[in-house]
């Protein structure tokens, strides 16, 4: 009976052949690393961020004298299994956020932006990119006070900008002077549908994107598809698909042994637009930015230099113009590759640390110190141009 | 052996993502059952000690409305009665009890009938108790078997135990199963 209905799906929709096509003619480099996993394991914590938050949309209000309530009594106490939800909703998001950082540092280590592989680090950073939006707006939505006052200090950053502008931004953003319903409202619907839809449609983009250029290799050499190249299934699928049973047994480790680290105390309690908690910090994955916002005296230029971070990722692949790919094969690029990830988790450590004159003078030093890495980029790419020439063309 | 070894990891990971699945589907299917708080719904214990004879208060069970009554002993019941399969049908379920529950829902459509302890002269009964439904003008006896108008079935009645003074409705006692006309 069923074997007659999977012959009946298979004549009309030629599912094995896709199946066959997609996934096992599909070749990938035999020497993949385990970094190489962290892209399946985003698609898994975006899957589990998915069903968790079905399940939430169906008792939130998103309604200020409401939301609290039915995050914090409703969700957690009324609904059958709602605490567990809520933990790996809001887990999840940080280990969302973790994967795709850890999948970003692979990708600049084996140089995977490269061309012609550039669209796939242009869609990847956008993805990045609406990920921090959806993480920022979902952040208000329990209505606890660090939910609130922890955005109401994002809608002020853009208040830095002099003039109207920046003023009007933050306006827009909160929908009027204060953090109320309107800015709720939007925070959700933005956060529960028009986000995730994009997100959708962007990591769609990005999955074509790598399979029309082809996986990178660890070697960053070009490789013999046939002679060098593993079918994806059984090879990959198996590896990765272990790979993520670990990575889900770490995640329901912190879901059910950790969650005071995700849920802290403070926004256990409603949110109080008179009266600010002793402290406001962003979520671990903003502190970075935060931390070079913080330490640059002038606020303007403050906030340029952290949008000047986020942009300078964006344009890796034309600020590294090397013909050598991967930091196995380039030494100088492996040295300031050190310095990159020094001077961030630098930031993020400094981000999380109270704001004093010293603080602030180690902080310009990690800044600086994550500049030298985009400025040695062009340098680096220089030298080994002309190595490469000197070489006769070889790589 | 390469191949052995692979069927093998094949059945780990396989067998990791169905727990992984079942233990996903778990909670997901739990989470849209009813909550502790709906289930205590089921068992409503009523006081019943403030009872006066001929007095009908209001209770929920299961989200119908109920009619906790208490009769005057003897009571004789002198209204009219209606021949077909379901005469004196409640009454039978209930027995000699003189504190019951019954489901305050009409059995025509759904309305809450009105409880009238001096009967109706509107409706030509007066002097007799009934439960008078004013959306079409059913009427049901103190006991809920409906006599008149389009209502097709008695009241529902559920299961009761009567404990000292409290009337445990949703615990099967004098009455042991559901009478359900709603469904």
């Amino acid at each position: 009976m069923l074997g007659k209905l999977a012959n009946y799906i298979e004549e009309r929709t030629h599912i094995s052949q896709i199946f066959q096509e997609q996934m096992v003619d599909y070749k990938v480099p035999k020497n993949l690393t385990f970094p190489y996993a962290f892209g399946v394991l985003a698609i898994i914590a975006f899957t589990v961020q998915i069903i968790s938050g079905m399940i939430l949309l169906m008792y939130y209000k998103p309604y200020d004298t409401l939301a609290f309530d039915s995050a914090a009594l409703f969700i957690w106490r009324v609904i059958p299994y709602g605490w567990l939800f809520r933990s790996i909703h809001a887990a999840g998001a940080n280990f969302f956020l973790a994967v795709v950082y850890l999948h970003m540092f692979t990708g600049i280590y084996y140089n995977a932006y490269k061309k012609p592989r550039e669209l796939v680090w242009v869609m990847g950073f956008i993805i990045y990119f609406l990920l921090l939006l959806t993480a920022l707006t979902g952040y208000v939505l329990p209505w606890g006070q660090l939910s609130y006052w922890a955005t109401e200090v994002t809608v002020e950053i853009p208040g830095a900008i002099p003039g109207v502008i920046g003023e009007t931004i933050s306006l827009l953003m909160r929908g009027g002077y204060t953090l109320g319903n309107l800015a709720l409202g939007r925070f959700f619907a933005l956060h529960v549908l028009i986000l995730p839809l994009i997100l959708l449609g962007v990591v769609s983009i990005h999955l074509f994107l790598v399979r029309a250029a082809g996986i990178s290799n660890p070697d960053g050499k070009p490789y013999d598809k046939k002679k060098e190249g593993v079918p994806f299934h059984p090879y990959v699928t198996l590896k990765e698909g272990a790979i993520a049973m670990f990575y889900l047994a770490l995640f329901f480790f912190f879901v059910f042994f950790y969650m005071k680290e995700f849920l802290p105390a403070t926004n256990w309690e409603p949110a109080n637009p008179l009266q600010t908690p002793a402290e406001i910090a962003p979520e671990w994955y903003l502190k970075g930015y935060y931390a070079i916002f913080r330490s640059i005296p002038n606020k303007f230029i403050g906030f340029v230099t952290f949008n000047l971070v986020l942009a300078l990722i964006l344009l890796l692949p034309w600020l590294d113009f090397s013909p050598i790919r991967s930091a196995r094969r380039r030494p100088l690029f492996f040295i300031m590759y050190i310095v990159f990830i020094f001077a961030g988790a630098g930031l993020t450590i400094i981000g999380t640390l109270p704001a004093t004159p010293q603080v602030a003078k180690v902080g310009l030093f990690f800044t600086a110190l994550l500049f030298s890495f985009f400025i040695a980029l062009p340098i680096i790419s220089f030298i080994e141009l002309g190595y490469v020439k000197a070489k006769g063309g070889e790589q | 052996m390469e191949a052995s070894r692979r069927d093998f990891m094949q059945y780990v990971v396989g067998a990791f993502g169905a727990v992984a699945a079942v233990g996903a589907a778990y909670p997901i299917l739990k989470s849209l059952g009813p909550s502790a708080a709906a289930a205590l719904q089921s068992k409503v214990d009523y006081d019943v000690s403030q009872l006066k004879p001929m007095d009908v208060r209001v209770t929920s069970w299961k989200g119908f409305p109920v009619f906790v009554m208490m009769l005057p002993t003897p009571f004789n019941w002198n209204g009219p009665e209606r021949n077909n399969k379901y005469k004196n049908h409640n009454r039978d379920i209930l027995g000699n009890h003189n504190v019951y529950a019954i489901i305050g829902k009409c059995t025509h459509l759904g309305c809450i009938p009105l409880w009238k302890p001096d009967g109706d002269p509107g409706v030509h009964l007066p002097n007799t108790p009934i439960f008078h439904c004013p959306c079409h003008g059913s009427l049901y006896t103190p006991w809920g078997d409906n006599i008149s108008g389009p209502a097709p079935l008695p009241l529902g009645v559920p299961p009761q135990a009567l404990n000292g003074n409290t009337l445990e409705i949703g615990t099967p006692g004098f009455v042991k199963k559901f009478w359900n006309p709603y469904v």
